[in-house]
């Protein structure tokens, strides 16, 4: 770093001493005898009171700096050069002892998986206790009470209660909870939290970012906040900086950034994500094309040069430092991006169905029960819905709401335990039962890029397999369909020989894609294709499907849990919780009151991108009952903010009609459910 | 299908691995030993320094010297070239009933997994049953009833150790079974024994040279222990065990016609299970954190 950017950087920490400073720091990791310089140059400070958020995509190095702050690098990684800097201790110079001391007490870390993180075979109240005790050397009694006043602040339900439990007993939520406990019961200056919520459902994360928001202005804590999830930050930092490839290349305030995001590569991030809200036509998203460049052969070049939309030569030849752009923020590119430019914009075009189109697959009173041991429990529990030719359904719900069971049962994986699936006026059972045209016709997608493709056959006997079981082509002319397909998922001839092992999870879920389009289906499910991907990844898959349902005019069932990019793809979205229906409508009607209170909690809690819209708060309380039979009533009368009295507990709401083609089951009146006030505004 | 060459698991990972470097010690004396045994097996009858079968009598119960490198018996005959020739019988039986092992292990373990629920449940307890007998009064039973012979041991240790097979190979079909490649292969409406051993089958070889490759060693205990009961080849046969058996009663007089073929049982023995060990290290290790990697 030149001796302009070392200035720039130390104006940072005029105002006040930082609790934490990240002074050019270089990481390396060895694999063999080669080098891999992860991160380069890296410079932060946080205040207290501050959090700060760290974004980036899979591959940015955020993890490893977050680690490297914690002096807790993988063994073959090392901090190359540059200081960290805790409260004016170089943590660099400290022995591993001096460090143990920091660690948990003055530094805490709330890591990403809450399960694998506690100790399974210790109830969580001791779990919190044990850090008081070495810290604070408290006696058994005294700790036990401290963390039982703990796990009451970061208000887990009777915490008396929940101290004695063990970790499989509680929740996914309530872990984390009880991890943010064991975080902030020393009252650390420093806390790490790397992709706290990644693993949540959206009600539980809005939950955990409120609790995080408050126990930062409680304890006056700095907090370094790393996640992939522009949303998320949005709300809960104060500052934000952009990392990619092992580079920061933008950081500054949030606000800012998301009124204005400078940096090609933060912009070309934020183009890749869906609106959560907005009345304007939809726009087609950005993929950033490329791939994060080979960091053992670095070049003296700009990191993003390779897939920047402005790049120059320049920007091949020469590696840009941090220029000042106003307001304390910085961004590491050559341009004044704001006046050079800003990338076409096209608007989706969506196929609009109407009730007149050929009716395609129609569930009836579906049931899947799974018995157990106390019961029968309730998967799905009389589910009735339609897709029409051309249309694109798409299910959304949490976790454990039956939407994948859905999934499986269309395509004939799971065997349904009542009512009927009807397909082109034919009823559909199992797999094994269906006719062989049958099959050709229904198609999947499937949620895990690794686990899709068989490891042991290239991309070309993987697409070439269904084209000869269906006897699609004839044999000489089957290698040039394969390529065909290969194209129209923008994937190259050169793919044909190539493994699993050897592309993107990106390219991997395309040749998946291919794989279901080869037979010519009419309806492909597709079960969280993108959930797993990267964003800019995620932007790149959704274009392509809408491209060739464009192109081909076949049905998509898409499962998802992210209700914005459900809102993009979809003609219409079904809502559902615990096995049953609680709404089904167009996006335009679904996003806008009457809501079902469910899709009003869903709505309220997704991490907007947006800034100048307003979301109103509703937060679930309440706990999630047992699915197992029986189960009369709503199945959300236990955390339904509006819950209306004795009927939601004794009675199945039966499914209004709103508008055709939007129901709501509700007890709650039409009437009634369209005078709330809209979530956003 | 097209016409590509895939190649199947084991051999590709067994390559890439050797160019990496990532040859064992034990790969290589295991190998070394494994392939000395195996060229003493084939070329047996050209290496032998005397016909095995061949009674000297003027040289009864000799200690080893010069001419008679291991010694000789009490009928006078040679024993190193009857340890050269028992190598080929151990070594036939051994291998073949290792590989009978693995193939009804592999159809029945893969099957298992890949239907689970109720079938598994049934074939599994079956297996059980299998397991719970010892090895050698099974062995027994089944020479017994089929009349002691070469082919017929080689049966009965295939059918002793293909149960064991079958658990590993279930075992690590039932990691593969609930993958969504698998559930793809359903969706395109292919046949379960196309999934089974088109699909399913080339990503469990690494599992399953490894467990052969063990299998080996345990086949070739129980061949000596069988011959030494006098359930191997009948008796001119050079076989280990039947030596060790027949020349026990002078043990303490001329220990050298017992100790040979117990010592190349060791030899042995130890060879397949390095070798197994080296297999392992490159076909079934997961990465490692470590710090040898810094330099």
């Amino acid at each position: 770093m030149t001796g302009k950017n070392s200035a720039s950087a130390n104006s940072y920490a005029s105002t006040k001493p930082a609790v934490l400073s990240v002074r050019n720091v270089d990481i390396t990791y060895y694999s063999g005898s080669v080098k891999f310089p992860a991160i380069r140059q890296a410079s932060f400070d946080i205040q207290s009171g501050e959090a700060f958020g760290l974004v980036g995509e899979s591959g940015s190095g955020k993890s490893t700096l977050a680690y490297a702050v914690m002096k807790y690098l993988a063994s073959n990684g090392e901090i190359a050069g540059g200081e960290i800097t805790f409260r004016g201790t170089n943590l660099m110079t400290l022995s591993s002892k001096e460090l143990l001391s920091l660690r948990g007490l003055k530094i805490s870390m709330v890591p990403q998986d809450p399960l694998t993180s506690l100790n399974p075979s210790h109830r969580v109240g001791d779990q919190v206790a044990e850090i008081l005790k070495i810290h604070y050397k408290l006696d058994n009694k005294e700790a036990h009470k401290q963390a039982v006043a703990m796990l009451a602040q970061v208000y887990l339900p009777t915490p008396r209660l929940t101290a004695l439990k063990y970790p499989h007993q509680i929740s996914g939520g309530q872990q984390q909870r009880v991890l943010i406990a064991m975080a902030f019961c020393t009252n650390p200056e420093l806390l790490i939290m790397d992709e706290p919520t990644t693993g949540l459902d959206v009600t539980t994360q809005a939950h955990i970012l409120d609790l995080i928001s408050e126990m930062k202005t409680r304890h006056n804590t700095a907090i370094l906040y790393i996640t992939h999830d522009l949303g998320v930050v949005k709300n809960l930092c104060d500052r934000l900086a952009i990392i990619y490839a092992g580079e920061i290349v933008e950081e500054g305030d949030a606000e800012s950034i998301f009124r204005k995001p400078a940096h090609p590569y933060t912009r070309a991030l934020f183009n890749c994500i869906p609106k959560t809200y907005s009345r304007e036509p939809e726009t087609r998203l950005n993929d950033i094309e490329g791939f994060l460049p080979n960091l053992a052969e670095l070049k003296p070049s700009c990191i993003f040069s390779t897939r920047c939309g402005f790049a120059q030569d320049k920007c091949h030849q020469q590696v840009p430092s941090f220029v000042e752009i106003g307001d304390k923020r910085r961004i590491k590119c050559f341009f004044d991006i704001f006046r050079d430019g800003s990338q076409p914009v096209s608007i989706v075009k969506k196929h609009t169905v109407t009730l007149n189109d050929e009716l395609l697959l129609k569930a009836n009173n579906l049931i899947k029960l799974y018995p157990t041991k106390r019961g029968n429990l309730r998967a799905i529990d009389d589910v009735s819905f339609e897709c029409r030719k051309g249309e694109i359904l798409g299910i959304v719900g949490e976790s454990g709401c039956g939407k994948t069971t859905i999934a499986r049962c269309i395509v004939g994986l799971e065997k349904k335990s009542g009512g009927s699936i009807l397909f082109s006026d034919q009823t559909i059972g199992a797999i094994r039962k269906r006719s062989k045209e049958m099959r050709r016709k229904i198609q999947m997608v499937f949620q895990n890029p690794e686990a899709t493709l068989n490891p042991q056959k290239t991309v070309e006997e993987i697409i070439t397999r269904p084209l000869a079981l269906y006897n699609i082509v004839s044999k000489s002319q089957r290698r040039q369909r394969v390529v065909e397909l290969l194209e129209s998922v923008n994937l190259s001839e050169l793919y044909l020989t190539r493994y699993p092992h050897e592309i993107s999870g990106g390219e991997k879920q395309r040749v998946g894609i291919a794989r279901a389009f080869a037979t010519k289906p009419e309806v492909i499910v597709l079960d969280e294709p993108i959930s797993s991907l990267d964003v800019s990844v995620q932007a790149g898959i959704l274009n392509l499907l809408l491209d060739l349902q464009e192109k081909h005019n076949i049905s998509y069932i898409f499962i998802g849990h992210n209700l914005s990019v459900i809102r993009h793809l979809c003609n219409s979205i079904m809502v559902v919780y615990m096995g049953r229906i609680c709404e089904v409508g167009p996006p335009e009607e679904l996003f806008t009151p009457p809501y079902h209170p469910y899709t009003e909690a869903l709505l309220a809690a997704v991490p907007a991108v947006e800034l100048d819209i307003n979301q109103r708060k509703v937060r679930l309380t309440g706990i999630m009952p047992n699915a197992i039979d029986p189960m009369p009533g709503c199945p959300f009368y236990s955390r339904c903010p509006r819950k209306v009295g004795k009927i939601c507990e004794e009675m199945k709401p039966e499914e209004v009609e709103i508008t055709p083609g939007h129901r709501i089951a509700c007890h709650i009146s039409p009437e009634e459910l369209s005078a709330f006030e809209p979530i956003f505004s | 299908m097209s016409n590509n060459f895939s190649p199947p698991v084991g051999l590709k990972k067994l390559i890439t691995g050797f160019l990496n470097n990532k040859i064992t010690t034990n790969l290589i004396i295991g190998g070394g030993l494994l392939i000395g045994f195996v060229l003493i097996g084939i070329f047996a009858p050209h290496i032998t320094p005397y016909d095995a079968d061949e009674m000297h009598y003027e040289h009864l119960k000799e200690m080893p010297s010069g001419s008679f490198l291991l010694g000789t018996d009490r009928y006078g005959r040679d024993i190193l070239s009857r340890v050269i020739m028992g190598t080929r019988t151990t070594l036939l039986i051994a291998s073949t009933s290792t590989v009978l092992a693995l193939f009804l292990g592999i159809i029945f373990g893969a099957t298992s997994a890949f239907f689970g629920g109720r079938i598994d449940n049934i074939m599994m307890r079956i297996n059980d049953i299998f397991m719970s007998f010892p090895t050698l009064i099974f062995a027994m039973l089944v020479i017994g009833v089929l009349g002691p012979s070469m082919i017929n041991g080689i049966i009965a240790i295939g059918v002793i150790y293909a149960p064991r097979v079958t658990r590993v190979v279930r075992a690590q079909a039932l990691n593969i079974v609930h993958l969504e490649y698998i559930d793809a292969a359903k969706v395109g409406g292919e046949s379960s024994f196309y999934i089974i051993f088109r699909e399913m089958l080339p990503n469990l070889w690494p599992t399953i040279i490894v467990e052969g490759s063990i299998r080996l060693g345990y086949a070739i205990l129980l061949t000596a222990s069988l011959g030494y009961i006098g359930l191997g080849p009948p008796p001119p046969t050079p076989d280990w065990g039947l030596m060790a058996y027949s020349e026990r009663g002078y043990m303490f007089e001329t220990p050298w016609p017992v100790f040979a073929p117990c010592i190349a049982i060791v030899i042995a023995v130890i060879g397949v299970n390095l070798f197994g060990e080296g297999l392992k290290d490159i076909l079934l290790a997961k990465g490692s954190r470590s710090k040898e990697a810094k330099t």
